[in-house]
């Protein structure tokens, strides 16, 4: 008997609640407390997922059984995501043991735990309101945790992330009541079942606010101008977090809504369409920067749209090679997030002027950025290569080649902008005004073990690929889900 | 010249803008037509004929917020508890003076004080009375929190010590999940009701529900309370 797959969402709430207390005991009991609390999380969830594969697991919840209560839903996909998050929650929190990014190190390591926790509730939960509800605890603290360090750039971002992401809460709940309204239920699997009995016009208009809602939050191309400025303004591992976490679980949302909930395949489509759209114009945005955050942040864009394109093609193979594409995305942008934000704290910014010849100053760091670089240009030993191979062989045999050749093309604008940052960093003089310091251990390790996972993940792809099929199988038999769901799941 | 043809250019735009509105504003109101806004239907009649039996609460809204979908509740507590955080957080450092620039009558300052003891004490029957009476852990917390507001719009320099509110939001909380973690200890299910049910009407019923609720009473006050302090006052 493991433990129950709920302690993954109620000891973080927990942990969080009492984190203003522990702070009377020691300063940085907070921040202990927090990195604990997602290790915890990672062990609970690599526990949970075996058994998930086997069979999905339903958790119910204060007792009552679906669609009258609440429950999670912890399927292989699910599972799968909760790992990812919960990982690379905990590796970034390491990095955060030494950082200073704030005085308020409480608070702040409160919202990184809730940030977590919110998105693992998104990807556990069975239930579309309390996925709301999660989104709603996730994106709060995004908000609070980007402007944070309370300079202008932070504060802008923040603003503007307010804004857009309350616009996408409107819509994501004028979309719930509609379909409340039809159905008088919130059960995911309920819904699922029923969806063919709404009002199609009704059906279509609940299916058009949630897409608009969730595509705020997957960072889908019309509705991501929000975005590079929070990667821009955030605080490194904030915006590191972010591309690994967050927008991890707005694509979850996105993903189980179209596939499982609707099965509205002109919507798969249009995702197609937009994770095109969504590529070509983040990576020329991306060429013109001459700040290698905001430009990482425009990378990132660019690197969301292949999973969107991927999952708009709807086939097998293509949905495996989206689901490896999060897993490759996560790992390399927290890398590249995580080492410019320390290069650009020594150098005292993050523009091209400042890192001029920095990588002759701080070979490692600049060397892991590198090796982050080369991985999201798909270079074959690394990480990012096979995905984008599995993607783009999947579209081809679905005969999207002309889509193929559009992505290829921004691949080669890619590799343009990462080889003038390198150049930058490498070819450079070194520069006389940045002084030599030593780089912390909390800093190294998390580094090196990102970069461990871009080289072994590469090297071996095979050790994760029944997982990815798990995960893709999982997303395209949405009659297993909803039966699962609704006569109970798989014991622990 | 070329000034003129931009201003078009923009006027142009506008009434497009407007025309676009216009219709989509007219698809919205034939959407709500098609609402059905009539019959009770799905778990909602669910709820309407098992509240009792499943939770002897007289209020079934709270039966529903607080047992049915506790666990959204615990959600919206945290959503709560992260506006203020995350407030506190930005606003923290700032220097902040509480001026007023017209001090409030001697017959305000006197009378808010008694006045508060009122206020806290309706905002607890609201919050303790929640499963018999309507309103509940929200309701009543926002109560108490509108009677610190009066004590801070009344009385100058009115200090609320951060400590406590600090103690009572984080110990709100903790119970709060304490309870759930005892229902998944011992029934084996989060936030499931493990105390005797008790009958319907009586102050002691409903299993979990009250201390739930008065946990979540607390939770809102002391939150909304350090809410409005962090954004009382002038920023030197």
């Amino acid at each position: 008997m493991s433990l129950n797959p709920i302690l993954m969402i109620a000891v973080p709430l927990f942990v969080a609640f009492s984190i203003p207390l522990l702070g009377y005991i020691h300063k940085k009991a907070g921040l202990y407390a927090m990195s604990a609390t997602l290790l915890f999380n990672t062990f609970l969830s690599f526990s949970t997922l075996p058994h998930a594969f086997e069979k999905p697991i339903r958790v119910i919840i204060a007792g009552y059984k679906p669609p009258f209560g609440i429950n999670l839903a912890i399927t292989p996909f699910s599972i799968f995501l909760a790992c990812l998050i919960s990982l690379m929650g905990f590796i970034v929190s390491i990095y955060l043991l030494k950082d200073e990014t704030t005085e308020t190190q409480e608070k702040f390591s409160m919202l990184i735990l809730l940030v977590v926790m919110g998105a693992t509730g998104i990807v556990l939960t069975g239930d579309i309101f309390n996925m709301f509800v999660f989104l709603e605890i996730m994106s709060i603290s995004s908000y609070a945790l980007t402007s944070i360090r309370k300079d202008r750039k932070g504060s802008e971002a923040g603003i503007k992330f307010l804004l857009v992401g309350s616009i996408s809460s409107t819509f994501l709940l004028l979309g719930i009541a509609i379909i409340y309204n039809q159905l008088g239920t919130l059960n995911m699997a309920d819904i699922a079942r029923r969806f063919s009995q709404m009002n199609p016009k009704l059906a279509f208009a609940a299916v058009s606010f949630l897409f608009l809602g969730l595509g705020i939050e997957s960072e889908m191309f019309p509705l991501n101008a929000w975005a590079p400025d929070v990667y821009q303004g955030a605080p490194a591992p904030v915006a590191a977090l972010f591309s690994a976490v967050t927008v991890k679980a707005g694509l979850y949302a996105m993903i189980r809504f179209l596939y499982t909930i609707s099965n509205n395949s002109s919507f798969i489509k249009l995702l197609m369409l937009f994770g095109i759209a969504t590529v070509i114009v983040s990576e020329l945005s991306a060429l013109k920067q001459t700040d290698v955050k905001r430009m990482l942040g425009y990378s990132s864009l660019g690197q969301i749209g292949v999973i969107l394109f991927a999952v708009g093609i709807g086939t097998k193979t293509a949905l495996e090679g989206a689901v490896f594409h999060f897993v490759n995305h996560a790992v390399l942008k927290a890398t590249m997030f995580l080492s410019i934000g320390l290069l650009a704290k020594y150098a005292g910014g993050s523009s091209f002027e400042e890192l001029k010849g920095i990588g002759k100053k701080y070979p490692f760091l600049a060397g892991v950025f590198a090796i982050g670089a080369l991985g999201v240009m798909g270079f074959p030993p690394l990480n990012g290569f096979m995905s984008k191979l599995m993607i783009l062989t999947a579209a081809a045999k679905a005969e999207h080649v002309v889509l193929v050749m559009l992505v290829l093309a921004a691949s080669v604008v890619e590799g343009f902008y990462y080889f003038r940052v390198l150049q930058v960093m490498f070819r450079e003089p070194e520069p006389t005004r940045i002084e030599k310091r030593s780089v912390s251990l909390a800093f190294v390790i998390p580094l090196v073990v990102l970069v461990g996972m871009i080289v072994g993940i590469g090297l071996f792809p095979g050790v994760l690929m029944p997982y990815f099929k798990g995960a893709a199988m999982d997303i395209l038999s949405r009659g297993d889900y909803i039966s699962v769901m609704l006569s109970g799941g798989g014991a622990l | 010249m070329k000034r003129v043809s931009l201003k078009k250019r923009f006027r142009v735009k506008n009434i497009f803008v407007f025309v676009v509105l216009v219709y989509l504003g007219f698809q919205m109101l034939s959407l709500g037509f098609l609402l059905d806004l009539k019959d009770v239907k799905g778990v909602a009649k669910y709820y309407l004929e098992n509240d009792i039996k499943d939770t002897q609460s007289a209020n079934v809204v709270t039966s529903i917020v607080v047992n049915y979908r506790g666990f959204d509740t615990l959600g919206e507590v945290t959503v709560l508890f992260l506006a203020a955080t995350g407030l506190g957080a930005i606003l923290s450092g700032y220097r902040k003076v509480k001026k007023q620039k017209i001090l409030a009558n001697t017959m305000l300052q006197y009378g808010s004080k008694p006045l508060l003891a009122i206020i806290i004490l309706f905002g607890a029957y609201i919050f303790i009375h929640g499963h018999l009476s309507p309103g509940g852990g929200f309701q009543g917390g926002t109560v108490i929190a509108t009677g610190f507001l009066l004590m801070l719009l009344a009385l100058e320099g009115y200090e609320i010590k951060h400590g406590y509110i600090k103690w009572t939001e984080s110990l709100a909380g903790l119970t709060f999940v304490t309870v759930g973690l005892f229902g998944l200890f011992l029934l084996g299910s989060f936030l499931a009701d493990f105390l005797p049910l008790g009958k319907v009407g009586n102050l002691f019923s409903s299993g979990v529900i009250p201390i739930i609720y008065v946990a979540v009473g607390f939770k809102v006050g002391s939150e909304l309370t350090g809410l409005l302090d962090n954004m009382m006052g002038v920023v030197e």
